[in-house]
């Protein structure tokens, strides 16, 4: 049987950019959390124990403003020029 | 700006599809599932795994030593 | 690249769900194999259309592949337009289609059709008319939820991350009543009386509001605003958009008795409230982190009357609906091409 395959479509070319390090920024490491309770508390452990064992810091944490929406580009850019690192937590 | 995620054993298949579809290559750091509604000693465990699984990720990247 | 598949061992339905099974395509339920004929029969005469790529995997759908899903729902040919404006519509970026696939939530991608196509099609607005029965009802939804499957990627347990999910993923497709006493939803929104419209939404299954007993518009919408008025519902803290889907009978008593639309949206909202103390201390310490207050002693649904949209449906019989929606979503209206 010869059928038109249903998962069929274009593929996207999206890829995703990599930005390189450009010297320093005032902030170290931020956390960004999906808003869901568990991920934002195991950020700011994360980043408290990062700071009291390893000396990183300064350190920030933000969350997108709901689990059901996507971080605000403005957000991503604002984090991206103000920290070198970022953990991001997905959980729930 | 490099990222390390941690992501939930659950939510592991949905990130890894994302990053295909991206073409990304997250570092990613598991822990069990859930991180939410635990007892401040189920949670410890959690934070524990999240942290060191972070740390060996920045030592990979030469942030730590 | 060709989209043409060679099943060379698929020779009966059974063969055929099989193989279905095996590729993870489809819904559990049986389908009708997209061959080519049916697929080039199912695009005689359709529309031209513009449309993106569909998250989660990020794959562009081409009319073939989303005509293919129409056949594999069981489509005809006339239902196809409706499928492409729903489609169209849930790509609009206020629909969040990525989130509302891979949420936890059990949202589903609800269509609301009306204007003259319903008649053409067959669709239900009447009795039963959110159940099974109707073809054009069970198709097209169905059909918008194989495209978000298929091309989309929201499998279930890979990328449609549901907690329990909900019978409304497998179809959720009605048809507005022509025993409205207002102006349909569609007008209400700005289209024109005379065009086909569907409406999407992000949204729960129908949440049942039984009042035989009352006798006033106003007993009516003490009922509905108490169903209303749940601590458990997205609506809640992420807000957004949810529908009032009042059955005919209880529809007219309130316009019997003067009220419209506009003031039924007006009375909910100050009266479909939320007891602070129905909502736990947890979960008021993480409205807080959201942004959300309490208004006074309770919590509002949404963030604005204007949220609330006001649609009829159904048969005979005391029963209205409220379709309460995945919060981060908006209701999009599209005209069918």
């Amino acid at each position: 049987m010869h059928i038109v395959d249903p998962t069929s479509g274009i593929a996207s070319s999206e890829t995703v950019a990599v930005a390189v390090s450009e010297g320093s920024r005032a902030g170290a490491l931020c956390g960004l959390s999906n808003s869901k309770p568990g991920a934002h508390d195991l950020l700011e452990a994360v980043g408290r124990r990062l700071a009291d064992d390893h000396g990183i810091g300064p350190n920030g944490l933000e969350a997108k403003p709901s689990a059901a929406v996507g971080a605000d580009p403005e957000l991503l850019d604002h984090l991206a020029a103000q920290y070198r690192l970022a953990v991001v937590a997905i959980g729930d | 700006m490099r990222s390390i995620l941690v992501v939930t054993s659950s939510f592991l298949p949905l990130v890894q599809a994302q990053a295909k579809a991206r073409r990304a290559e997250p570092r990613l750091v598991v822990v069990d599932h859930p991180i939410g509604g635990l007892s401040p000693e189920e949670f410890a465990g959690r934070e524990e795994a999240a942290y060191a699984g972070v740390v060996a990720e920045l030592r990979g990247m030469g942030e730590l030593s | 690249m060709s989209d043409v598949l060679d099943l060379p061992d698929v020779d009966d339905a059974w063969a055929w769900m099989a193989a279905c099974e095996e590729r993870g395509w489809g819904d559990g339920l049986p389908t009708i194999p997209p061959t080519e004929e049916r697929v080039a029969a199912m695009l005689a005469g359709a529309p031209a259309v513009e449309l993106g790529p569909l998250p989660p995997r990020g794959v562009t759908p081409t009319l073939r592949s989303i005509a293919a899903n129409a056949v594999m729902a069981g489509c005809r040919p006339a239902d196809l337009p409706v499928v492409l404006a729903a489609v169209g519509a849930v790509q609009d970026e206020a629909y969040n289609l990525h989130g509302s696939l891979a949420t936890t939530h059990p949202c589903a991608p609800m269509v609301m059709v009306s204007g003259p196509v319903r008649a053409a099609l067959g669709l239900n607005g009447g009795g039963n008319c959110l159940g099974q029965g109707a073809r054009a009802n069970a198709v097209i939804g169905r059909a918008l939820s194989l495209v978000l499957l298929h091309v989309g990627g929201a499998r279930p347990g890979v990328l449609d991350r549901s907690t329990q999910g909900s019978p409304a993923k497998y179809t959720f497709c009605f048809a507005e009543s022509d025993e409205t006493p207002w102006d349909p939803l569609a007008v209400q929104r700005g289209f024109a009386a005379g065009d086909s419209v569907v409406s999407v939404m992000a949204a729960e299954p129908p949440h049942n509001v039984n009042d035989h007993g009352s006798t006033t518009g106003a007993e009516i919408l003490l009922t509905v605003a108490g169903t209303m008025a749940q601590p458990g519902s997205n609506n809640v803290y992420v807000r957004g958009p949810h529908l009032l889907l009042l059955g005919p009978e209880h529809a007219a008593t309130l316009a019997r008795d003067g009220w419209t639309p506009a003031s039924i949206r007006a009375h909910l909202w100050e009266h479909a409230r939320i007891p602070v103390a129905h909502v736990s201390e947890g979960n008021r310490r993480q409205f807080v982190e959201w942004g959300v207050e309490p208004d006074g002693d309770a919590y509002t649904v949404s963030d604005d009357p204007e949220n609330l949209h006001i649609a009829v449906a159904g048969g005979a019989g005391k029963h209205s609906a409220w379709i309460p929606s995945f919060g981060g979503t908006a209701l999009v209206s599209r005209v069918v091409p």
